[in-house]
Order: structure tokens, then C-alpha cells, then sequence
């Protein structure tokens, strides 16, 4: 039998301890329940005309509300398991007293509530218990197996009732069934594990404020209600349908061994759905798409029903495809559901939906078919009509929880993430910035400025402020007014151009230049060179429509030597990059770049000239400068601005191979910064082609951001095949790893050392890959927060990774997605590191090597240059050999040796 | 106007104040910043984070005092606008210390989670974060004249460097064996020794030079090397396993001072440019950083306080 259980279930070690218990308390409750429910339907159908079968499900509901808030506030101050334990004592003294008192039409009714009783409270309350000691991932597990103890249970009474009715009066039955419940609140002791919402919390289960709270603002909590309302609707007419056709058709005194062995039956075929169907269906459809089944079926079940309205076979197999599947798929989809609420809104929620909601659907259900009966209105077809109609709204219901499911899982796994507030600006909030423009700290001053800058309120910033005495400040405000388009500043602003600091005074000069109000002369005398140069262009551009290049002065300027003439050809640059576009700079700018330098002021004077003239003879220069990180931003805006040539230019330098290393890493960034779907595409094709680990990994990132920040969709199908591709990657690696997981004896430090460096780089390797694997998911799903789902899947605790597990379960629904699906929950899941290789492993139907050795000789044959030379070195190491291996990574591409020895190959140390 | 847009603008006026440039940072990691930052106000005597306790939350003090007590009695207080908890944070460690409000204040806090999230996201932050770090525990280093603080043992990974010539695994588990450097990653460190270079220096000669700006770093693999700066005047003894003038270098500090070799020295140089390359790839690197600068920092911190009394820094 053990041989068989995986095929059913995937128990862990340790987890039989609790499911045992658990599966025997189940099958105990339910076998007296099942019986139970014989005894009652036998006492009830013969005692009641049908006609007035109704009252029954008014009384069980009436009886029910009160005892499930007494149940739930027992829970909520003992504990599940105490207050399943009284209730089933209390459940035993009762049935004692019904077999004690005469038998009539007011002991069968008792007998239907007490029956009623053992499943709206006592059920509820051991899920609940069981809730509490299962996770998500060990209830989709085991839920299944523990769910067949019920389905053994009902066969097991349905069986027993047959049999004793054949040789005792159905009253006996009460007295056997006592003992039953007696003997299940003692099975309860052996039930491990935590008890939530134990004593000291409050709830209660009648509509308290906030149980109802929870379900009217949690949609997903109201979708569940709403479903247990329509379901339990459906039932309670397709039961009537059941009682009212058997009790017009079968002979009265046949009634009760008729009843009893088609129960027997319906319990064959519901253990046999629930071994076989229910696990399947959650694993194969997913929770979401497997509570649909059951409507699903009864809907045809119901189709049937039309074609023989009035027979017993119709009204027969209807209550069968009902009777088979609600205590089989229905009842452990429906339980599954609740699973990633939080322990203590379950506690308070489940009973008042279970209890409450269900008991009054079942009284107001009850009472429409009293009402129909007593005018004489009920018949086979207007009662399959009704029938078919809830079941109708049953599927629709049901067929609509996937939405407000994944929202909850998304919730449950990524928390409260919102979007960031607008950029408005209130009448209080305008005035306080204001304020704070005279704060005697700079750092404040300018912080106020460029907040009211990022909300378009420069205007707010008085013309004053350039009476401030920091040249931060006023470097500040002189670039936003430069920039803007208002000229009440200008007369401020030719003072600061006599400032004595030259940073003021560039900034005024720029600013002035910017609105055509410089008047070069102010600046002609000027000590600086660069501000020299800088009015010298303005004035040669005012006062002459020829060529710059024609003019002695620039001339003389650019070729001026020294610091001076470096200093003077920036400010030549600056002031191109203030100007229009105009077409006779274009010499002079190209002129400038031939001599350009390297340092920082060069690289943004020249990327700021470019943008401003658009000039894309340029971009080769530009992006030849993108290595540099302190310019990168200033390159990166200018070649963004340049639009497609840059973007060309960018792509055809990464596709170069030839190119430096230090270059092409950059590339993507930049590509990403362009922010078009046609970057998107180009960087797409770059994770799919290029053979740098580096640059693959800087265009996951740069795509990343890009559908981030730009909402740039990506086509789905082609990101996630790449996430697969490194998931794949990444269990390979696992397997290759799997074998290190045991210490091994340390003969020496050299192999000590390599193989501590081995391990290393598979672990390092093995981070990587998931990380563009969850990157890569993102791109495809950038409405979702995958980083948080994948720290969760990572995390220590269980009940996280298990969310996260389910999470990407019901996301990654489609066909196209199953292979992802099944490995990401393989990640996700509680295993241990030689587990989860194996498991993967089989997914994959790849054999991972079993020994350390066998993982090492299949590591020196690796495509990864660093990995197979590190294997190669250990392996040589351990063998006790010299060893000399080429590993890659070396700054512009080439290869470098390792060795296990000082190599004669090595360069020769250097004095720095 | 709703509450959380306020909310926003105060807490964007805060980091200003706390020294970033607004208009230098992406949009996106303003947005980020400003959500994840939450108001906080600090009464006299209350605790932020215990001794022995994990330090979730960062705090962002404006202009308050903090007293930091260990178990012994050793304490400091810090005064005036000051970062929190960050480097236990980062570094996923325990606090040795308790940190107390001396007196109100008005302040800001953030997850550690969110903020090492934050950090690797947006690689300009992290940059700015080791290079701020680097440089708070040179100011710090600075404040101690001379002395050995002898650092937390750390296993080296090669009990006996072999002489002459060192291999790519030598250099390999050398740099593994800084400390800055120890959580980087293997897959990190490899890329890292690939385009280091083994150096020599002589006695007396100049490893770094005062004015001179510096591009790599060097690792000490034996000898010894005398760094010292002037006003303040610091003398620090650099050997086996230690970066020369390491925090200063990074912190872009380092123009005050000046390493000779007392000994002949064999060590690794490699280009600081290749290590934030690095960096921005393996992020492990930078927790590894910011972890070994904040032990330094508690080293120095520890020091000092031992050693003046009632010890306040603002």
C-alpha cells in the first residue's frame, strides 16, 4: 500500500503523524454521519408526507445558527480540537436521548437536525482544525488523501446502515452511532500541531461586525460566500428533488433499504472520484479551474433530468453526479479556497460562512419549497426547472474565481505594494515649499526647488531667491530659470554675471544665453577662458551670419594650447551646447570633437553639444564613451535624444564582438533607455543571441526596466521561453551541486581551497540563474510583483513559499506554460537540496549524476568556461596532479591559466 | 488634497536635507524612496533597536541624540543628522548595542528589507552607499591617532601563501580573504582575480601617494606598509589581508593620505573601476562591502568611546 500512496498523494517524512490522526477522526465522523443520514432519511420519508419535507431544512437551519456561533466561540476560547471534542460528545448524549425518547414526527425532525447539526458544526470545525496544522502546499498535497477518509467514511456508514437495518429496528442505529462519536472525540488526542485562533482570541460566528466585514470588503472572501450560498441553494433543491421523487415513487415500506443502498452506492463512487479525480483535477487545472467541475457535471446531470423529468432514474442520477462530487472535488476545492487566508480571518470567517450563510440559504431554500408545496405549485418539471436555474448561477459563480483568487494570492504573497502618489501640488503645500525657499540650511533650499521643479511650479520660485549668498542655490535656480520660459530674472541674473564665484557666473551666462538675452560684451573682458570663449561664439553667432569657423577669435581659441585653450574650447563647447540647432556650428562642433578629451566636462560638453545640434556624426564618439561610468547618464540622454540613428548605432556596436568588453556590457543600459517597444525587441533578441553572460544579464536587467518603467509590452511567449531556458540552466546546475551537499572528509588545504571555490561558483551560478529566471517572468508579467513572489518562494517559512507555490500555480495556467509552471512549483516547494534536483531531474528526464565524482566529470566537459576549469583544477587536486587550465573572463575577453602550481605562464608581478 | 501626497513632498524635502540631490536620482527611485519611507517621532528615552535583537527598521535622524550602550557599559551618543541601523540591517545582523533617544526628535525610518531591495535595484544608490560608507569610516579612522584594532578573525582560506609567483586560485582565495570582499561570491571574485595583477614593492616605496588620485586598490599578501595622514595626524600599520588605504580609496578621501612600505611587500592591485563593475553584476558584493565597512565602524566607534569618556559625534 505505502508503494501506492505516491500515486495518489505526495506525503513528506514527518507529515504521516498528523495525517493519520487525522485521516482516522475524519473517517470515524463521517461513517456515523453517513449512517446517521440513513437512519434520518428512513425515519423522515416515512414520517413526513413530501408535501411538507420542507420543514426539515427550515428546522436544521433554525438549530443550526445558534450552535455554530456557540461552536465558533467555543473555538475561539478552547481551541478547534476542544471544541470538536465537546461537540461530539454533546452530538453522542443527544443521539442517546432521540433513541430514548418515543419515535414520531417531532423525533425524526430531531433526528434531520442533529444529523444537520454533525455537519454544519462539527464538520467545519475539524477542516478548521486540520486548516491549522496544513500549510497551502501540504493541503494541495494531502487534502486529497485526508478527503478519501471521508469517502471511506460515508461508504464505511452507508454500508454498516444497510447491514444493521436488516436485523435491527433503524432506532437501534442511534445508540451504535453514540459510541461512534464518543470513540472520534477520543481519536482527537492523537492530532498534533497548533490550534489558531486558540484561547484568548474573540470571535464569533454569528454576524458580528467583523466577520461580516471581512467578507463584505474582501472581494474574494464575498466570492467564496457567494459561491457556498449558490451551491448550498443547488443542493438543497437537487436533495428535495431526490426525497420528493423517492418518496412518490419507491413503496413506502421499501423506502428505507432503497435509501440506504444507494447511498452505499453513491459512496463507492464518490471514493473512487476522490482517489482518483479530485488530486488530479487541482494539479492538472488548477484550484481555480477545478471548482467548476462540479457545476459543470450537474449541468449535464441536469440535462439529463429534462429527458426523464419524472422518473426516478432522472431524479437517481442527477442526485448521484451531485452526491459523487460535492463530497469529493466540491468539498476539497471549496476548502482549498480558504487556505490563503490568514489564520485568524479564517477562524472568524469560515464558520459564519459555512454556518451562517449556508444555514440560512438552506432555511430560505427550505422555505420557498414549503411555500410551493402548500399552493399546490410543485411538480417534477418546475422543480428540474428550479434545479437547472441555481445550477446555472451555481457555474457561473464559479466559473468567475479565478480573478478575485489570483488578486487575493497576489495580495497574500506581494502585500500592500501601491503605486507612488501623483506629482499634485496643494494650495498648503505650495505655500510651505515656498516658506522653506528661506530655510537658512542649502540643502533645504534647493530641495524645495527642485520639488516644486518636479511639479511643474517653477514659476513659484520668486525671482529673489537670486539674492541668495550659496552658489548652490543659486547655480540651482539660474539652471531652472534658464530652462523655463518666464523673464522676470533676467536683470538678477546679469548682476551674478560680475559674481565673483565662476560657477555663478557660468550659470548666469548659460541661463541669460538660453532666453537670447546674453549680451556677449558683459562677458568679452572676462578673466575666465571659458566664459571668454563662451560669449566670444554668442557674440561671432549675433553679430555675423557667416561661419563660426571663419571668425579669427574662435579660430585663435581652438587653437590656443595649454590649460587655458583646454579651457577655452569647453566653454566653445558649452555654448554649442546652449544654442539652436543651427547648420553652420556643425563645423565647429566637428572640430571640437576631433580634440576632444577624455575627461568628464568633455564627455557631457560634448554628449550636451550633440543633443542640443542633434548631430549625428557624433554617436560613434558618444558611444565609444559609454565605458565611463561618472558620464554614462549625460551620454545615455544625448544618444536617447539622437532617437533612431543612436539606437542603431548602440545595437551595431553590441553586435560587434570585437568591441571591448568594458563597452558592450554598458550597451543594453542604454538600449533600455530609449524606452520603445523597438528597444524592447532589440534587447529580447539580445538575451536570446549573445553569448556574454554579462551582457545577457545587463539586457534581462535594462528589460526589466523597461517594461517597468515604460509599460513597453514584450511578447509573453518569447520572455518566458527564455525563463524557462535559465530555469533549465538552473537545474542543471542543482543536479551538478546536489552530490556537494554532504561534507566531505578534508584531506588538505589545496583541495580544501578548490573545492570550496567549486561549491561557490555553483551556488553563486545557481542564485543567478533564478534571479533571471524571476526577472525574465516579470518582463512577461510586469502587472505582477514577481521579486516579492520570488524572496517568497526562497523564504524560510513555509507558509509564504507555499503561497507563492499557488500563486504561480493559478498565474501559469495556460499550455503553453506547463513546463515553467511545474518547475517553478518544484523551487518554490519545502524540499531539500538533493530532493529538488531530483525532482527536477525527473521533469526534465535528465539523469543527475548520484556521486561527487560522476558531478565532476560531467562539470569539466561544461560549456561554462570558469566551471569546467574549477572542476578540472579539483579534480587534478584531488587526484594529487599538477594541473594547468584556461579560464576566461580576463579583462578584454582573453583567456588567462589557472594552474595548480605557480605557472612559468603568469606575468611577471609588476611594480606599481 | 490627500494626506499621502503631503506626506510625499515632507518626505522628498527630507532626504534633501539629508544631502541628495533630487534632480540627480531616476523618477522611479524617488517614487521608491518616498514609499518606503515612513514619519516617525522620537521621544527621550525610547529605545530604537535592543542589544541582541535583529535591526529591522533604518532611521533617519534630522537633528537629535542617540546614545548607543553595550551590555558592559560602553557607550556613545551621536548628535545631529545621522543613519540608523543601517549597516546592521544591511549586514542582516544583531545589534551589539542599544540605541536610546537622548531627546525628541522628528525623524524618518524604512525597512531594512526595503532598503537593501532598494539598493538592488537602482545601482547608483548602492554605489553611493558603499562610497558614503567608505568615507564615514575614514572620517572615523581619522578620529584615532594610532593603535592597532586588531579586526575579527577571519579563517583565511589559504593557511600557507606559496612564494615566488602567485597563481589565479591564489589570487582567487586571497581576495576572498578580505574582508570588504569575503560575502562578494565566488563567480564575483573569480572575474575580480582574473584582471588583477600581482604587484611588489620595495622598502620605502610609495603605495599611495598624498594629491595623488588613486584607481586601484592593493592587497597586502606579505609585509607590512605604514598609511599616516597629517592634521589630523593618524598612523595606521597595514599588513597580511588588509586593503591599503581601502575605506579612504573608496570613499574618494584618500588625498590626505600617504603609504610607504616598512617591508618588502608582495601584493594584488586590481582597478576600483573592475570592482564596481562588479558590483553592479553581483550584488552580494556590495552587502559584503557595506558589512565589513559597518564592523569597522563599530570597531572604530568601540575604540573610541573606550577611550574618551561621555564620547559625543556629531
Amino acid at each position: 500500500m505505502p508503494g501506492l500512496l505516491p500515486l495518489f498523494a505526495d506525503v513528506r517524512r514527518g507529515e504521516w503523524r498528523a495525517i493519520a490522526p487525522a485521516f482516522a477522526t475524519l473517517l470515524l465522523l463521517i461513517t456515523a454521519h453517513t449512517a446517521l443520514e440513513t437512519v434520518r432519511d428512513a425515519l423522515v420519508l416515512t414520517r413526513l408526507p413530501a408535501r411538507d419535507l420542507g420543514i426539515v431544512y427550515v428546522a436544521v437551519a433554525l438549530c443550526a445558527l445558534p450552535a455554530v456561533g456557540a461552536a465558533s466561540r467555543a473555538a475561539a476560547r478552547f481551541g478547534a480540537r476542544s471544541a470538536l471534542g465537546g461537540g461530539l460528545v454533546t452530538a453522542a448524549a443527544l443521539l442517546v436521548a432521540l433513541f430514548a425518547a418515543p419515535m414520531n414526527r417531532a423525533t425524526a425532525v430531531a433526528v434531520y437536525v442533529t444529523t444537520g447539526l454533525i455537519s454544519s458544526v462539527l464538520v467545519p470545525l475539524y477542516w478548521n482544525l486540520l486548516a491549522s496544522i496544513l500549510d497551502v502546499a501540504q493541503a494541495r498535497r494531502l487534502l486529497g488523501i485526508v478527503g478519501s477518509a471521508g469517502i471511506v467514511g460515508a461508504l464505511l456508514g452507508s454500508t454498516a446502515a444497510a447491514a444493521f437495518l436488516n436485523v435491527v429496528h433503524t432506532r437501534s442505529l442511534l445508540l451504535v452511532l453514540s459510541s461512534t462519536l464518543l470513540l472520534t472525540a477520543i481519536g482527537l488526542a492523537w492530532i498534533p500541531g497548533a490550534d489558531h485562533g486558540g484561547p484568548g482570541t474573540s470571535s464569533d460566528a454569528l454576524p458580528t461586525r467583523e466577520s461580516v466585514t471581512d467578507v463584505r470588503d474582501e472581494p474574494f472572501l464575498r466570492r467564496i460566500a457567494i459561491l457556498v450560498l449558490v451551491a448550498t441553494t443547488a443542493s438543497v433543491f437537487v436533495d428535495y428533488f431526490f426525497k420528493w421523487t423517492v418518496s412518490r415513487v419507491v413503496p413506502h415500506h421499501d423506502i428505507a433499504r432503497f435509501v440506504a443502498r444507494y447511498y452505499v452506492g453513491l459512496n463507492v463512487l464518490s471514493l473512487v472520484a476522490q482517489l482518483f479525480a479530485t488530486g488530479a483535477l487541482v494539479r492538472r487545472m488548477g484550484l481555480a479551474a477545478a471548482v467548476v467541475v462540479t457545476p459543470m457535471l450537474m449541468l449535464l446531470g441536469v440535462a439529463g433530468t429534462f429527458l426523464g423529468v419524472g422518473t426516478l432514474t432522472a431524479a437517481l442520477a442527477l442526485k448521484t453526479v451531485d452526491g459523487t462530487l460535492r463530497n469529493s472535488v466540491h468539498r476539497v476545492t471549496v476548502e482549498l479556497l480558504y487556505l490563503p487566508v490568514p489564520a485568524s480571518v479564517r477562524a472568524r470567517v469560515k464558520p459564519f460562512i459555512d454556518g451562517v450563510i449556508a444555514r440560512t440559504t438552506q432555511a430560505a431554500a427550505g422555505l420557498v419549497l414549503l411555500a410551493l408545496a402548500g399552493a399546490n405549485w410543485l411538480s417534477s418539471w418546475l422543480l428540474a426547472g428550479i434545479v437547472g436555474a441555481a445550477i446555472l448561477v451555481w457555474l457561473a459563480v464559479a466559473a468567475t474565481m479565478r480573478g478575485p483568487y489570483l488578486e487575493f494570492l497576489r495580495h497574500a504573497v506581494t502585500g500592500n505594494a501601491g503605486r507612488p502618489p501623483s506629482l499634485d501640488l496643494d494650495l498648503e503645500s505650495a505655500e510651505r515649499l515656498v516658506e522653506l525657499l528661506a530655510h537658512p540650511d542649502t540643502l533645504v533650499v534647493v530641495g524645495a526647488m527642485s520639488v516644486l521643479a518636479r511639479r511643474g511650479r517653477e514659476r513659484l520660485i520668486p525671482a529673489l531667491v537670486l539674492l541668495h549668498e550659496e552658489e548652490a542655490v543659486l547655480v540651482r535656480a539660474l539652471g531652472m530659470f534658464g530652462e523655463s520660459s518666464r523673464d522676470d530674472w533676467g536683470g538678477r541674473a546679469r548682476g551674478l554675471l560680475a559674481d565673483s564665484r565662476e560657477p555663478v557666473r557660468t550659470a548666469a551666462a548659460r541661463a541669460l544665453a538660453m532666453h537670447g538675452r546674453l549680451d556677449a560684451k558683459d562677458l568679452a573682458f572676462d578673466a575666465d577662458p571659458r566664459l571668454h570663449a563662451y560669449a566670444a561664439l554668442r557674440l561671432s553667432l549675433a553679430t555675423s551670419e557667416a561661419n563660426p569657423m571663419e571668425d579669427p577669435v574662435i579660430l585663435e581659441l581652438l587653437a590656443r594650447p595649454g590649460p587655458s585653450g583646454d579651457h577655452a574650447r569647453l566653454g566653445l563647447l558649452a555654448s554649442i551646447a546652449d544654442s539652436k540647432a543651427e547648420e553652420r556650428l556643425v563645423d565647429l562642433l566637428a572640430a571640437l570633437a576631433s580634440e576632444a578629451g577624455t575627461s568628464r566636462e568633455w564627455t557631457e560638453g560634448l554628449a550636451k553639444a550633440a543633443a542640443s545640434q542633434q548631430a549625428n556624426a557624433l554617436i560613434p564618439q558618444l558611444v565609444s564613451r559609454l565605458a565611463s561610468p561618472d558620464t554614462r547618464d549625460a551620454v545615455n540622454a544625448a544618444l536617447v535624444s539622437l532617437g533612431p540613428p543612436g539606437l542603431d548605432e548602440v545595437w551595431g556596436t553590441l553586435l560587434d564582438p570585437s568591441r571591448d568588453r568594458e563597452l558592450r556590457v554598458h550597451l543594453p543600459s542604454t538600449i533600455a533607455r530609449f524606452g520603445s517597444k523597438a528597444a524592447a525587441d532589440l534587447l529580447l533578441q539580445c538575451i536570446e543571441t549573445e553569448h556574454d553572460g554579462l551582457v545577457r544579464y545587463k539586457a534581462i536587467r535594462g528589460l526589466d526596466r523597461l517594461t517597468a518603467e515604460q509599460r513597453v509590452t514584450v511578447d509573453r511567449v518569447r520572455a518566458e521561453r527564455l525563463a524557462l531556458a535559465n530555469l533549465v540552466e538552473h537545474f542543471r546546475l542543482l543536479m551538478l551541486r546536489a552530490p556537494f551537499a554532504v561534507s566531505p572528509s578534508d584531506d588538505g588545504p589545496t583541495r580544501s581551497t578548490t573545492r570550496v571555490l567549486l561549491v561557490g561558483l555553483l551556488d553563486d551560478k545557481l542564485r543567478q540563474s533564478l534571479e533571471r529566471t524571476f526577472r525574465l517572468l516579470k518582463v512577461a508579467h510586469p502587472r505582477d510583483d514577481i521579486h516579492r513572489v520570488h524572496v517568497a518562494s526562497q523564504s524560510r517559512d513555509s507558509r509564504a513559499r507555499a503561497n507563492a507555490a499557488e500563486f504561480l500555480d493559478a498565474l501559469l495556467r495556460r499550455r503553453d506554460q506547463g513546463a515553467l509552471r511545474q518547475l517553478l512549483l518544484v523551487v518554490a516547494d519545502d524540499l531539500s537540496l538533493a530532493e529538488r534536483a531530483a525532482r527536477g531531474g525527473a521533469l526534465l528526464r535528465t539523469a543527475a549524476p548520484m556521486t561527487q565524482e560522476a558531478a565532476i566529470a560531467r562539470m569539466t566537459e561544461d560549456g561554462d568556461m570558469a566551471l569546467s576549469a574549477l572542476a578540472s583544477l579539483h579534480a587534478a587536486t584531488v587526484a594529487g596532479r599538477p594541473a594547468r587550465v584556461a579560464l576566461g573572463g580576463g579583462r578584454g575577453g582573453s583567456p588567462v591559466e589557472l594552474s595548480t602550481e605557480g605557472a612559468a605562464s603568469e606575468p611577471e608581478p609588476s611594480h606599481a | 488634497m490627500p494626506d499621502d501626497h503631503r506626506l510625499r513632498i515632507g518626505r522628498e524635502i527630507f532626504l534633501a536635507a539629508f544631502g541628495l540631490a533630487l534632480d540627480s536620482v531616476d523618477p522611479w527611485v524617488l517614487d521608491r524612496m518616498t514609499s518606503i519611507l515612513d514619519e516617525q517621532e522620537f521621544r527621550a528615552g525610547q529605545t530604537l533597536f535592543a542589544a541582541g535583537e535583529p535591526v529591522e527598521f533604518l532611521y533617519f535622524m534630522q537633528d537629535g541624540r542617540v546614545r548607543f550602550t553595550r551590555a558592559d557599559g560602553l557607550s556613545w551618543t551621536l548628535r545631529g543628522r545621522w543613519v540608523l541601523g543601517s549597516f546592521e540591517a544591511i549586514g542582516d545582523r544583531a545589534s551589539a548595542h542599544t540605541a536610546t533617544a537622548l531627546s525628541d526628535f522628528r525623524g524618518m525610518r524604512v525597512s531594512g528589507a526595503a532598503w537593501v531591495e532598494m539598493l538592488e535595484d537602482s545601482f547608483p544608490i548602492a554605489r553611493s552607499a558603499v562610497v558614503n560608507a567608505s568615507r564615514a569610516t575614514t572620517r572615523l579612522e581619522e578620529r584615532v591617532p594610532t593603535g592597532d584594532l586588531v579586526a575579527p578573525d577571519v579563517a583565511p582560506l589559504l593557511s600557507t601563501v606559496p612564494p615566488g609567483t602567485l597563481s589565479l586560485v591564489d589570487r582567487l582565495a586571497l581576495l576572498l580573504d578580505v574582508r570588504m570582499l569575503r560575502f562578494g561570491g565566488v563567480q564575483a571574485l573569480a572575474d575580480l582575480a582574473a584582471v588583477s595583477q600581482q604587484v611588489s614593492f620595495a622598502p620605502g616605496e610609495s603605495i599611495v601617494e598624498r594629491g595623488v588620485s588613486q584607481d586601484h586598490l592593493v592587497r597586502i599578501v606579505d609585509g607590512e606598509a605604514l598609511a599616516e595622514r597629517e592634521d589630523p595626524a593618524v598612523v595606521r600599520r597595514v599588513g597580511p589581508g588588509e586593503l591599503v588605504c581601502g575605506s579612504a580609496i573608496l570613499g574618494r578621501v584618500a588625498d590626505a593620505w600617504r603609504a610607504r612600505c616598512v617591508t618588502p611587500i608582495r601584493g594584488i592591485s586590481f582597478p576600483i573601476s573592475a570592482l564596481f563593475d562588479l558590483m553592479e553584476e553581483h550584488f552580494d558584493l556590495v552587502r559584503s562591502m557595506l558589512a565589513a565597512l559597518s564592523g569597522r565602524r563599530q570597531q572604530l566607534l568601540e575604540h573610541l568611546a573606550a577611550t574618551t569618556p561621555d564620547l559625543e559625534i556629531t
